[in-house]
């Protein structure tokens, strides 16, 4: 009966979480808090113009953040060490991290499909793993950060060439909470 | 222990045994000229022999590369019509025809030739013999009220005498144990034919991948009876069959982290088994059961570990900055075979149990997934050439290896108990299914369809388990 239930809660803390991985565009739920609630009633037009102004730039600055944050950063084949690209990404993800410093994040590293299974898993957690030493290494705290490898198990593209590899040999950040 | 078994052999003259060339598989003979397995009686044996030589070329699709041979001799074997000729009897026929064939024990010739007619109360001995038949298997197939009875006879020809009668309680045709119980048939015919211990009575293990989950698997080595294994709902992966044929222990995410269960080999409940922070993965059984060698990297990156099952005690082999996994063990489980990319590419290593004496046994390319035989002789691995993976056999104490596949990704070897086959996925029909085939790259079978298989684990003789 527990497991079932834990069953059902990693399916939905896996949808979710995929959910938010792929649809970075959009705001995530939490923020819509904020903006659901009602204008706060003042005599003072302007103050509440600039009051909503100012919580939308903050809502924006916040979307923009977990963009930046849920870039997914790239390998090289049977490669875990960071190409330039990659530490670009994370420079950018670190700053969006220590200006909202409650958001954490979880960092999923996958392989393409060549390779076995097993030595793909492994070689996914490497990934995960070189990212978040290169985030600790910026200052961001090793506690806001939890790794997990899918291996091969997950790819982003499906097909069996290097355009679709390429794009699957990567790092994902989820954001758990924040 | 052989000899016993082949008293009735007696010494045989050689002269009498027809050359090997003059026999083929009658499954091959038919899926090339179905209409002339009736008509074998009407063909001089000169032709048939030459007939025989060119299906046989045929039929053999990937080329055979003896290294030595496990199997001396084999022997001529018939299987007669067994009677009545009903559904139930035509089927026991053909399993025994398939498993005596499988164990690349026996020439098979499965069906009667058609001038050999009982004329008397027991076979036509010297009809038989001009096929070069050494033993010949008759019997009857009866249904009693819950299920059928086999009686199997089987004949010295030569000798011209029955050697061996028994009766074999067979569940109804729909039950679940319907073909295992005629596998049983097959291995007793092999025990009492050649002293040694067939493997028809085993099942092969894989995952199966559909929408992004993997689920566990298991099916006979025939490629009946596929059943699951695993309803986790979530990626459950590289099975690996326990030694006493209870239990398949595997990766899976069910608890959001990699971790290692095991669940009844039938299906059932499963158990956590080791759950560290990080991947808990590519799990090995020991050849007694009690230790368990699989990969963590819970102390910073993927290193081999033996958990003590019983005990529960933890013991890490491996200290290097390379991925160290997929470990095997050796039949007498004193040494454990693995893969290592300390050298900056994976390529196959071996160390005592204890971690010790570690020394690298493959100098190829990139090498993955080694599997110790149970013969203990030679060890398989994967090794990627021109891009793909092929499957390499080495000596276990080193030396040159022998590529056994070239068509398609083949990865994930697992030998039969018998040690004489390897289970393996391909990709060489499109999606990747699980195949079979001898220890010398022959024979190769296809044992599941439609794709999404990967990760066999070939499981120990089971019995009536």
């Amino acid at each position: 009966m527990l497991g079932r239930r834990l069953t059902l809660l990693t399916v939905t803390a896996l949808a979710l979480g995929l959910a938010v991985g792929c649809s970075r565009k959009q705001p995530p739920a939490t923020d819509d808090r904020p903006r659901a609630e009602p204008p706060p009633a003042t005599e003072n037009a302007g103050d509440a113009d600039a009051a909503r102004r100012a919580e939308e730039e903050a809502r924006l600055a916040r979307e923009a953040a977990y963009g930046s944050i849920q870039d997914m950063i790239f390998f090289d084949f049977d490669r875990s060490d960071l190409r330039e690209d990659a530490r670009q990404t994370l420079q950018t993800k670190a700053e969006a991290l220590r200006q909202f410093p409650d958001i954490r994040i979880r960092i999923e590293g996958h392989a393409d499909e060549r390779g076995t299974v097993e030595y793909n898993l492994a070689l996914g957690e490497r990934r995960a793993d070189a990212a978040r030493a290169y985030l600790i290494d910026l200052g961001i705290d090793s506690d806001r950060m939890t790794t997990i490898s899918y291996g091969e198990e997950r790819p982003a593209v499906d097909g069996h060439n290097e355009a679709a590899w390429s794009q699957n040999r990567r790092d994902e950040f989820v954001i758990i909470g924040g | 222990m052989m000899a016993d078994f082949r008293v009735p052999l007696l010494a045989e003259p050689a002269t009498w045994v027809f050359p090997r060339l003059g026999w083929v598989s009658s499954r091959a003979l038919k899926s090339a000229h179905p209409e002339l397995t009736s008509k074998l009686a009407a063909l001089a044996l000169v032709p048939l022999m030459l007939l025989a030589l060119s299906v046989d070329a045929t039929a053999q699709q990937e080329v055979r590369l003896g290294i030595r041979g496990y199997v001396d001799e084999k022997i001529n074997v018939a299987i007669d019509e067994l009677m009545p000729q009903n559904a139930a009897a035509r089927t026991v026929a053909e399993i025994l025809a398939f498993d005596l064939d499988y164990s690349l024990r026996f020439n098979v010739l499965e069906g009667n030739p058609g001038v050999v007619r009982a004329s008397g109360p027991g076979p036509d001995y010297e009809s038989w013999a001009i096929f070069g038949t050494q033993y010949l298997v008759t019997g009857t197939v009866s249904p009693t009220g819950a299920g059928y009875s086999a009686e199997i006879d089987i004949h010295h020809i030569p000798f011209q005498r029955s050697i061996s009668q028994r009766t074999y309680a067979l569940p109804d045709p729909g039950a679940a144990g319907f073909r295992m119980a005629i596998h049983e048939i097959s291995n007793a015919i092999i025990r009492e034919l050649t002293g040694e211990e067939g493997i028809a009575d085993t099942r092969i293990g894989f995952a199966s991948r559909r929408r992004g989950d993997k689920e566990i698997y298991a099916i006979d080595y025939d490629g009946a009876n596929q059943y699951r294994v695993t309803s986790l709902d979530t990626i459950s992966m590289t099975p690996d069959w326990s030694r006493d044929g209870a239990r398949i222990c595997f990766t899976t995410f069910v608890s959001g982290d990699p971790d290692l269960y095991c669940a009844p080999a039938g299906g059932g409940r499963a158990q956590p088994i080791s759950t560290n922070p990080g991947l808990d993965m590519a799990p090995s059984i020991s050849p007694d059961g009690r230790r368990l060698a699989l990969t963590l990297t819970k102390d910073g990156n993927a290193e081999i570990y033996v958990l003590d099952v019983g005990g529960r005690s933890l013991r890490r082999l491996t200290y290097n900055l390379g991925i160290d996994t997929a470990p095997s063990w050796s039949p007498n489980g004193r040494q454990i075979v693995f893969e290592s990319d300390r050298g900056g590419v994976a390529q196959i290593f071996a160390m005592d149990a204890e971690g010790a004496n570690v020394r690298q046994l493959a100098f190829g390319g990139e090498a993955h997934s080694p599997a110790w035989s149970p013969q203990g002789d030679r060890i398989a691995y994967v090794e990627r050439m021109g891009g793909r993976f092929q499957i390499v056999t080495i000596p276990a104490d080193g030396g040159g290896g022998t590529v056994l596949t070239s068509t398609g990704d083949n990865e994930d070897p697992s030998w039969s108990p018998d040690g004489l086959h390897i289970a393996f996925s391909s990709t060489r029909g499109g999606g990747s299914d699980i195949y079979t085939m001898d220890w010398d790259g022959g024979n190769i079978r296809q044992v599941t369809r439609g794709g999404g298989y990967v990760s066999p684990t070939w499981s120990p003789k089971l019995g009536s388990q």
